[in-house]
C-alpha cells in the first residue's frame, strides 16, 4: 500500500467498493473509506489524509457540511477536498467550486483513470508534469 | 345649440306657455302666432328625430317634438302642459326631484345621464343637454333640452364591464402618470384592496418597495414604446399585497388610446403556483439525477474494470457481453444527461458564457469527440476546407451542438459513407453544415424534427439508440446563442443540417458574457462529463 493517503466518504457501499478497487490499482495510493461525514471527521483526525474524496448528497451530514467541519479542524483545515457527485450539472459544479473544493469529479466516473485524476488534485505542485498526457 | 333654434323654440314655448293650449302643437306646425321664419324653425325642430323638449320655470312641459314623442311614447298633446316629472319618468324615485329641478334653476346642465321609463314602462338610458330659456328681455322663462337615447351603448358598456369584472385575470388601467384608473374584482382579490383604495393611487403601491424604482423605469419605457407585450416575460416580476406579502406575477400590457391620451391596460396573473411547480420540477430533476446516476456509476465502473481486465482475463463471449452491457450503460447515461441538459436550458438555469469562438476549431473538437462513434459505424468524418468561422457564442455549448449534429448524422448514414462538415460565412453570419447520407426526413416528421423526444415513425431508431433529444438540444442551444437551425435535402441523397450564428462584429456592444459561473467551470463541466460518457 502506497503512502498517498486518500480518504473516501460516500454513503453508497458499491461506490465505496469500486472507488477502493479503482484507486487500489495504483500502488502509490492508500485508501480508507467512510460511510458518513461524521465518521470521516474522526478518521481524518487520526489518519491525516493527503486528499478527501467527498460525496455531496449524503443523509444527515452532506458533503458541503462535512467540508466546512473539516475546515474548522486544525488537522484538516488545508487538506484538499474533491467532491465526487452525481449532481454534476454545470450550475451545481459552479456552486461547489465556490465552496472551496479543488475539483469536482462527476459520477459516473472513469475507474481506470480515477487514480491519475485523484493524484493530480492531491499534488497540485506537480499537476502540470503529471497531468500532461493523462486522461 | 344655434341661436336661431333657441329663439324659435323659445318662441314656441312662450306661445304654448302663454296659451296653455294642449292643441297648440298642431298650431305650431301651421306656424300660428309666429313670423314666417320662426314658424319654419319651429316646424323644423318639431320634425327632428332627435328629442327636443322645453318647460317653463315651474317644470311644466311647453315643448315636445316628434323625437320626444317617439322616445318617451307620449304624444305632444299628452305631454304639453303636464309636469316634466309625469312624462320623463325618472326610474330612480330619489333622483326624480333633482332631475326636475335642473329644468327650473336657469342653468346650463350638459351631459346629464339618467334612466327614465317610457310610457310602456321600458327603461331608457338618456343623456340630457339642458339650457335655460330667456325671453327677449333676458328674463328666465324656462328650459329647453335635447335628450339622446344611449340605451344600446349603455348595455354594450355594461356587458363589457361585466366581462372585465368577471375576468379570471386581474385587469387594471393606469394613466400615463402611473395612476390607477380602473381595477376589476380579481385585482381586489389578488392584492387585498378595495377598489376605492386603489383608484387614483400610483400603481407602485402594488410593487414591493425595493422594486419600485425599476418599475417606474419599466413603465416609462412602455409608455414610450407602447406595443402590446408581456411585462413579466422571461423575468420574474414581483407584486405586493396589502399585507406586505410579495408574490410573483406575469403582466401583459396593452396601450389604449382615448380622447384624453394614453391608458395602459395591464392583465395581471398570479404565477405563484406555476413557480411552485417549477421548483418541484427542479427538485425532482435533481433527485432523479442523483438517484439514477448513482447506480449507473456503479454499473459503468464495474463494467469498465471488467473490460480492462482488472477482474482477470475474460473469455471472448463474456467480453462481448460486457461490451453490450457497457454500451447500454453509456446510452442510459447519455439519456439522463440529455434530459438534465434540456431541463436546464428550458428553465434558464443553464448559464452561457459568450465570447468569440472559432467554428472551425469547434468542428475539429467535435469530430475528435465523435471519431470512435463514427468508426464503430464504419463512417468517416471530414471537415471541408474553410476559414476560421469566427462567431459569438459559448464555446462548450457549441461543441455540444456540433457533436449532437454529428451523432445524428452518424446514426442515419449507412456504413462506408462519409459525413461532411462545412463552414461558410458572410458579413453577418457563419453557417456550419453537416451533410449526412441518411434516408432523408419523412414529410410527416418535418414539423416535429426539432421537438423533444421526436422520432420518425417506423424508423429503426431503437437500434440506433436515441431518445429524440439530440436535435431538440441543438435547437434550444442555438436559439439561446442568437442563431438559428435548419435542414435541407442534400444533393445526391441525405440531409444537410445547418446552424447559423452571428459573427463577433455583428454583436458589437453585446455584453462579454452572461453573469455566470467562474471561467474555470467551463473546463470542469462538459469536458469532464463527456470524457466519462
Amino acid at each position: 500500500m502506497g503512502d498517498l493517503r486518500i480518504l473516501l466518504v460516500d454513503d453508497e457501499p458499491f461506490i465505496r467498493e469500486l472507488v477502493e478497487i479503482s484507486l487500489g490499482l495504483d500502488p502509490e495510493i492508500a485508501v480508507k473509506s467512510c460511510a458518513s461525514g461524521r465518521e470521516a471527521l474522526d478518521e481524518a483526525d487520526l489518519w491525516l489524509p493527503k486528499l478527501v474524496l467527498l460525496d455531496v448528497m449524503m443523509p444527515e451530514m452532506d458533503g458541503p457540511q462535512t467540508l466546512s467541519r473539516l475546515r474548522e479542524k486544525e488537522a484538516t483545515a488545508r487538506t484538499p477536498v474533491v467532491f465526487m457527485t452525481a449532481r454534476a450539472q454545470s450550475r451545481d459544479i459552479a456552486h461547489f467550486l465556490t465552496l472551496g473544493v479543488v475539483g469536482v469529479i462527476p459520477k459516473p466516473f472513469d475507474p481506470v483513470g480515477l487514480a491519475n485524476e485523484v493524484k493530480r488534485y492531491a499534488t497540485p505542485g506537480d499537476m502540470d508534469l503529471r497531468g500532461a498526457g493523462s486522461i | 345649440m344655434p341661436n336661431w333654434v333657441t329663439r324659435a323654440f323659445e318662441g314656441v314655448g312662450q306661445a304654448l306657455g302663454r296659451r296653455g293650449d294642449r292643441t297648440a302643437a298642431a298650431e305650431v306646425r301651421n306656424g300660428n302666432g309666429f313670423s314666417g321664419r320662426e314658424a319654419l324653425y319651429a316646424a323644423a325642430v318639431h320634425s327632428w328625430s332627435l328629442a327636443f323638449l322645453s318647460t317653463d320655470r315651474d317644470g311644466i312641459v311647453t315643448g315636445w317634438n316628434a323625437g320626444a314623442e317617439n322616445l318617451f311614447g307620449y304624444g305632444a298633446v299628452e305631454a304639453l302642459g303636464r309636469d316634466i316629472e309625469a312624462v320623463v319618468r325618472v326610474a330612480d324615485p330619489e333622483a326624480a326631484g333633482t332631475f326636475r329641478d335642473r329644468f327650473c334653476v336657469g342653468q346650463r346642465v350638459p351631459n346629464l345621464a339618467t334612466v327614465a321609463l317610457g310610457k310602456d314602462g321600458t327603461p331608457i338610458h338618456l343623456i340630457f343637454d339642458i339650457s335655460p330659456l330667456r325671453s327677449v328681455t333676458g328674463d328666465h322663462v324656462g328650459a329647453s333640452a335635447i335628450a339622446r337615447d344611449v340605451t344600446e351603448q349603455r348595455l354594450a358598456e355594461e356587458l363589457f364591464g361585466l366581462a372585465v369584472e368577471a375576468s379570471p385575470s386581474g385587469m387594471m388601467m393606469i394613466d400615463r402618470s402611473g395612476r390607477i384608473v380602473m381595477v376589476n374584482r380579481e385585482i381586489e382579490r389578488l392584492f387585498g384592496y378595495h377598489r376605492g383604495e386603489l383608484i387614483s393611487r400610483p400603481v407602485e403601491i402594488l410593487v414591493p418597495e425595493h422594486m419600485r424604482g425599476v418599475h417606474v423605469a419599466l413603465r416609462a419605457g412602455f409608455a414610450r414604446h407602447p406595443e402590446s407585450r408581456k411585462m413579466g416575460h422571461g423575468r420574474e416580476l414581483v407584486a405586493m399585497r396589502r399585507d406586505g406579502v410579495e408574490f410573483p406575477v406575469e403582466i401583459a400590457l396593452s396601450a389604449v388610446q382615448i380622447r384624453d391620451g394614453l391608458l395602459i391596460l395591464a392583465a395581471v396573473v398570479d404565477i405563484t403556483e406555476r413557480r411552485q411547480t417549477e421548483r418541484l420540477k427542479d427538485e425532482f430533476v435533481a433527485t432523479v439525477s442523483h438517484e439514477l446516476r448513482t447506480p449507473l456509476a456503479s454499473i459503468a465502473a464495474s463494467l469498465k474494470l471488467l473490460e480492462a481486465g482488472k477482474g482477470g482475463e475474460l473469455p471472448p463471449l463474456a467480453q462481448r457481453l460486457v461490451t453490450i452491457a457497457q454500451l447500454s450503460g453509456e446510452r442510459l447515461t447519455r439519456l439522463v444527461n440529455d434530459i438534465l441538459e434540456i431541463e436546464g436550458i428550458e428553465s434558464g438555469s443553464l448559464r452561457f458564457q459568450f465570447g468569440p469562438v472559432s467554428l472551425r476549431a469547434t468542428a475539429e473538437q467535435a469530430i475528435e469527440t465523435s471519431r470512435d462513434l463514427a468508426s464503430q459505424a464504419g463512417l468517416t468524418l471530414t471537415l471541408a476546407d474553410s476559414g476560421p468561422g469566427d462567431v459569438w457564442a459559448d464555446a462548450d455549448r457549441l461543441v455540444q451542438v456540433v457533436t449532437n449534429l454529428l451523432s445524428n448524422a452518424i446514426k442515419f448514414s449507412p456504413a462506408g459513407e462519409e459525413v461532411v462538415l462545412a463552414i461558410d460565412e458572410d458579413d453577418n453570419r457563419v453557417r456550419l453544415s453537416v451533410c449526412d447520407r441518411g434516408p432523408g426526413i419523412p414529410d410527416e416528421f418535418k414539423t416535429r424534427i426539432f421537438s423533444k423526444f421526436a422520432q420518425a415513425d417506423g424508423s429503426n431508431i431503437r437500434e440506433k439508440g436515441g431518445a429524440g433529444l439530440g436535435l431538440s438540444i441543438v435547437r434550444q442551444i442555438v436559439e439561446r446563442l442568437g442563431g438559428q437551425v435548419g435542414y435541407e435535402p442534400a444533393g445526391g441523397g441525405g440531409t444537410v443540417f445547418f446552424v447559423e450564428l452571428p459573427r463577433p462584429t455583428a454583436m458589437e456592444g453585446a455584453p462579454a458574457s452572461e453573469s455566470g459561473p467562474l471561467a474555470a467551470v467551463s473546463v470542469e463541466t462538459p469536458g469532464a462529463i463527456t470524457r466519462n460518457r
